[in-house]
């Protein structure tokens, strides 16, 4: 393979970031060849899209170094990195939506006649790059009225059109149906073969096989393998990303299947904010202590399953039922009454009010449940305050301090002791553990263990395969708004699971 | 809690400082200037029940938008709500006759319910359309000012020799509490509201969902809290706060409604509420602070012939020094129908403290 | 006789726009960059009397409008300052500079002339040309408004057909898209903003010293808030404003003339304010603000 005697197009050394108290890069080094297609992967906040980040400029590293072409350099605007030649497709496309796409693609390097913008001309640039990797778009039309795949199509001309030598595509291919996937793929060999450097970040391991040259798989901030695609295969790809093996699943209780159904749903189906379907009809029981596990690419449908579940977006279909109550069309406090609870992944905001103390974050979600009628249950929330602090052993707790002086694992334990208390029936559980150390997440699962053997039932969506293994009872596995497969813990190693999850086939 | 305090303190201590160089600037003299401006406001029985009397005024108002602003909303319209309450208290005390003993609290009631109303409109399009609430309530200004000028002048009028009402019964007027001056009961009344709304807003209910929606209008909705609901609910209830502060001058002072009721001291309220920070408890202090302002610029300019408009310099540099909240704006002109404010999870610069 | 009154009516509607139009165009340029201006009041207070102390020591009406704009210049760059750089409250600083502007200007007032209320007469467009009525005449005189006509096609070239004004406009709808494409964001967002501040200092130098010749305590009478209601809409394009702004002229000239009739003036008045509650409610299309109006910008 010639590209292995190329030098390198962009290199990296101990580039390190970090966010707060949060290292998201940790001393990396990496490197892509012109005429390459270098794939980056890892789980959700290995650190990824961070150092795409720090290549385009939108970052600066705190420490570490960068070369293009041997010749160190030092990115402060994106500005400075697009003159060096790097272009970045980001996840959630930078584009106007006012705006036509022959704007967009202009957008900083209009051609212009006398000082007006020439719209022939940049249109006339638009169609010409288009047709080169047979895009069909319309240069006026505006980028509102595009399809996510279009506006993909618009963020790639946008990037391509200032002829880039390194080429960033960020998790490209998330949003898009197969067909474009695969349209997507051919625009990305042939920038290969102009002799372009082409990183891409991606969940799926099945395109990492099929289209990349080289690997470098990220976790928890730091490179752990840089390899040649011949040397790699999906289940080696994917216990680099997760892991060594995680320890055998401590297995729950077996729950009987005589035990009562306690949350029953059934061809749900729920729209998107831009009107498309995201869940596209699932059914799903849960018995009595039960934790029933959902896995799943981010994007699959999962938060709007679980806002329509929660009673927090509207459902467009089917039925959700909790202890014999038809709730689909009940508002949130209603839900809420018949024992339906949301541990958010997003506890700052979602869950927590930060400037609140602890006494009042307590009594968020229940305050007109007060039995003394239009004041507020003060007694109540400090001793529900002080059981959660003393039953997740939150140190230097004070019932007056608000909840920013706590850290963010104690936040979060917060936040799940509220949402456990006052007997729930059904609580759903959005990646509980995400941010939070190992500590505070062993106590979050023993809580939620705990409630699940009072007779509630858990819907535990995560993005963290050892922690549903560890946790379900059964596995179900979401993709494109479906349930692909289910899998219990057992049998749920992670080329399974990732295989339904990349591609929704076992 | 010490920093809060010093924060407070600073603004207008700078405020003051700067003062003192734009009245060097014109040839004065500072201390002379300040001299007389204290004098004035605190160095006699008339000055200081004058300045009292204002604070009254300064109080409901500044509840007003301190109590909008820890929902998030930002109300301009203290102004109008006021004069439309004024004016329901007027009318009502003019042509409705009950038992001696209520008339003043229906004329209150009147005041009250004329100016929930007024901020009511604004609240329903804000929760209702998404319409943002500052321009909304200043739009409401003009046209509360000009419906009101309309109808003192021809319907509602009740004097040939000028624009305004006919004089209030006399149970519905307020008599003075010190003879010889204008200060009335409505000052203990307005001491005595302030801090019902400081109570009502730790400790009830209703209170609570008002400032979970202040902080995040996302978690109030996770909690399971009716935002819209709430946002309506806060606009009318600043809405009467400023309408029974147009009552008490009626009620107290004119005995009538006409065009000089309110001197444009809309913007002064929002002075009066950030410099409290939100805080109905500290509202009093800062009408307090304000007041001896307003009433010794008078002062000022007849003994140390600094012009008054001094003190509106004074009051726009600590609406300035107010503004710098440095992690981020909470007031949006431009929203989206009921949904969340446009920068989230930042510390909301007049959302304040309990 | 008919068309005489008709031809007044409109003149005078065109006249009434003229400040209006100044202030809602400044709003109309910051605004699509992205940054809100509550402050448009004071700014034109500033403009209407620094225009009038700079007529009366200078005695020229050049250097009159001159002095107004550096003034608004100043503002919008306070405003700039603390809106984009120290992400300040956007309309807590506007009401500070309404405040700072009018009481300013009142304070100096008394300060410059020892009157208070009002400044004497001074130099203005009105007594231009002579007395003998030439088209030179009305030139002159009415400078301002044909500048205003002027700055109106001035902005609507710039913000729809050069890549200055694409840069600002996608400063103002999507900053980061901005950013991602090589846009300096601040730097479109200061400009913004004082030419904003210049324009609406303009539209106060018009009242003082265009329509009349001197300043007096509260001229400005909520022409600032007007203004942004026609920004509003007139949906944020520089046509639309002005053509808001001469919607509003008309019923402000017709108020005059109805005056004799016995059309309760506030009515009328008062048209301009419901209009905007309803506009801004959605009753009239979809009310599109740019989509990063107001925010401060965090890369």
């Amino acid at each position: 393979m010639s590209a292995a005697l190329t030098p390198a197009l962009l290199r990296c050394q101990s580039i390190t970031k970090r966010f707060g108290s949060v290292l998201a890069n940790d001393r990396i080094d990496f490197d892509v060849r012109a005429g390459e297609i270098h794939a980056l992967v890892g789980e959700n906040g290995a650190g990824k899209s961070t150092l795409m980040n720090v290549f385009y400029g939108v970052l600066q590293p705190d420490e570490g170094t960068m070369e293009i072409n041997g010749e160190q350099v030092r990115f402060a605007t994106c500005a400075q990195a697009m003159r060096a030649g790097i272009g970045m497709v980001f996840q959630h496309y930078l584009l106007v939506e006012r705006f036509s796409v022959g704007q967009n693609v202009a957008l900083g390097r209009e051609p212009s006649a006398r000082g007006f913008i020439d719209v022939q001309a940049a249109d006339a640039a638009v169609r010409q790059i288009a047709a080169r990797y047979r895009f069909s778009i319309e240069p006026s039309a505006t980028v509102e009225t595009l399809g996510v795949g279009a506006r993909q199509q618009v963020e790639l001309l946008r990037v391509l059109g200032r002829d880039p030598r390194i080429v960033i595509l960020d998790e490209p291919t998330a949003a898009l149906s197969p067909a474009e996937t695969e349209g997507l793929f051919e625009v990305m060999a042939r920038l290969r073969d102009d002799g372009r450097a082409v990183i891409f970040i991606t969940h799926k391991l099945k395109e990492v096989m099929r289209h990349s040259d080289r690997i470098t798989v990220l976790r928890r901030g730091r490179v752990v393998a840089t390899i040649d695609r011949t040397e790699a295969d999906e289940s080696k790809l994917a216990s680099l990303m997760i892991g060594p093996q995680a320890r055998a699943p401590q297995t729950s209780a077996a729950t009987s299947t005589a035990a009562p159904v306690v949350l029953n749903i059934s061809g749900l189906r729920v729209a998107r904010d831009d009107g498309s379907l995201g869940v596209a009809g699932i059914d799903l029981s849960c018995r009595a202590g039960e934790i029933a596990g959902i896995a799943g690419v981010e994007g699959n449908g999962q938060v709007e399953f679980a806002e329509a579940l929660y009673g927090v977006r509207p459902s467009a279909g089917g039925s959700v039922v909790l202890d014999g109550e038809d709730v689909t069309h009940a508002a949130l406090s209603r839900r809420r009454r018949a024992g339906l609870r949301y541990i958010s992944a997003d506890r700052q905001r979602e869950g927590l009010v930060l400037d609140f103390d602890a006494v009042e974050n307590a009594l968020l979600g229940d305050v007109r449940s007060s039995q003394h009628g239009s004041i507020v249950d003060v007694a109540l929330g400090q001793q529900r305050a002080a059981e959660i602090a003393e039953r997740f052993r939150i140190e230097g707790y004070r019932s007056r301090a608000p909840m920013r002086s706590y850290s963010g694992g104690t936040q979060q334990k917060f936040l799940v002791g509220r949402e456990t208390s006052g007997a729930p029936r059904a609580v759903i559980a959005f990646a509980p553990t995400r941010g939070v150390d190992v500590g505070a997440a062993s106590s979050i699962y023993e809580r939620l263990r705990q409630v699940a053997s009072t007779g509630a039932c858990i819907v535990l969506i995560s993005y963290d395969l050892d922690e549903l293994r560890e946790l379900a009872d059964r596995i179900v596995v979401f993709h494109n708004g479906s349930i692909a497969g289910e899998l219990t813990p057992e049998h749920a190693d992670d080329a399974t699971l990732g295989r339904l999850m990349g591609s929704g086939a076992a | 809690m010490r920093g809060r305090l010093i924060v407070r303190t600073f603004g207008p201590l700078l405020a003051i400082a700067l003062g003192s160089l734009v009245i060097l600037l014109a040839r004065g003299s500072p201390i002379a200037a300040y001299g007389a401006l204290l004098q004035g406001a605190l160095g006699s029985v008339q000055g200081f029940s004058e300045t009292l009397t204002q604070t009254t005024l300064f109080i409901f108002a500044g509840l007003s938008v301190a109590l909008a602003f820890r929902a998030g909303l930002f109300n301009i319209g203290a102004e109008g709500q006021l004069v439309v309450g004024a004016l329901c208290a007027a009318v009502v005390g003019t042509h409705v006759h009950v038992a001696k003993p209520l008339e003043v609290p229906i004329c209150f009631a009147a005041g009250a319910l004329g100016g929930a109303f007024w901020g009511f409109i604004a609240g329903f399009l804000r929760a209702r359309f998404g319409a943002s609430e500052v321009i909304t309530t200043i739009m409401l200004n003009y046209i509360a000012y000009l419906s009101v000028n309309y109808l003192v002048a021809g319907p509602l009028r009740g004097s040939p020799l000028a624009p305004e009402t006919a004089t209030i019964d006399t149970a519905a007027m307020l008599n003075p509490i010190i003879p010889g001056t204008r200060l009335t009961a409505a000052f203990p009344f307005a001491i005595v509201v302030a801090v019902a709304a400081w109570w009502w807003l730790k400790r009830t209910v209703s209170g609570f969902e008002l400032r979970t929606v202040g902080r995040s209008e996302r978690v109030a909705r996770y909690a399971g809290m009716s935002v819209q609901a709430i946002i309506v609910k806060t606009m009318m209830l600043s809405g009467a706060l400023a309408g029974i502060g147009g009552a008490c001058e009626v009620m107290g002072l004119l005995h009538r409604f006409n065009a000089q009721l309110s001197p444009g001291y809309g913007f002064t309220s929002i002075a009066v509420a950030l410099l409290a920070q939100s805080n109905p408890l500290g509202v009093i202090a800062s009408a307090f602070f304000f007041a001896v302002l307003a009433n010794g610029a008078l002062s000022m300019q007849a003994l140390a012939l600094v012009p008054k408009d001094l003190v509106s310099i004074i009051e726009g540099l600590i609406i300035l020094f107010a503004s710098a909240n440095w992690m981020g704006s909470q007031f949006a002109l431009h929203r989206s129908r009921g949904s969340e404010p446009a920068n989230e999870g930042d510390e909301p610069v007049a959302a304040g403290s309990t | 006789m008919g068309l005489s009154i008709v031809l007044a009516v409109l003149a005078i509607a065109v006249i009434k726009a003229t400040p209006l139009a100044y202030a809602a165009l400044g709003g109309v340029v910051s605004e699509n960059a992205g940054v809100v201006n509550i402050g448009l009041e004071g700014m034109m207070a500033a403009g209407a009397f620094t225009a009038v102390v700079a007529s009366f020591y200078f005695h020229s009406v050049v250097l009159a409008v001159i002095a107004a704009a550096l003034t608004g210049a100043m503002l919008g760059l306070l405003l700039a300052y603390l809106a984009v750089t120290q992400r300040a409250d956007q309309i807590i600083v506007g009401m500070a500079i309404n405040v700072l502007a009018l009481g300013g200007a009142a304070f100096m007032l008394s300060v410059l002339f020892g009157q208070p209320g009002a400044s004497p007469e001074v130099t203005s467009f009105s007594t231009l040309g002579g007395a003998t009525a030439t088209v030179m005449t009305y030139l002159q005189r009415y400078a301002l408004v044909w500048l205003a006509i002027i700055v109106c096609i001035v902005v609507h070239v710039f913000l729809y057909r050069t890549p200055g004004g694409l840069h600002l406009r996608a400063v103002g709808e999507s900053p980061h898209a901005a950013l991602t494409a090589g846009i300096n964001v601040a730097k479109y967002r200061y400009l913004a903003t004082i030419v904003g501040g210049v324009l609406a200092a303009l539209g106060g130098a018009y009242l003082s010293i265009g329509e009349v010749d001197l300043y007096s305590d509260g001229m400005v009478a909520g022409r600032g808030f007007i203004a942004l209601a026609a920004v509003i809409f007139g949906r944020w394009t520089p046509l639309g404003a002005m053509g808001a702004c001469l919607f509003f002229g008309f019923f402000s000239s017709l108020q005059i003339a109805l005056q004799r009739a016995n059309v309760p003036a506030q009515l009328l008045e008062m048209l301009p304010y419901v209009l905007t509650i309803v506009a801004i409610a959605g009753f009239i299309g979809r009310s599109r603000p740019p989509a990063a109006d107001g925010v401060p910008f965090t890369p």
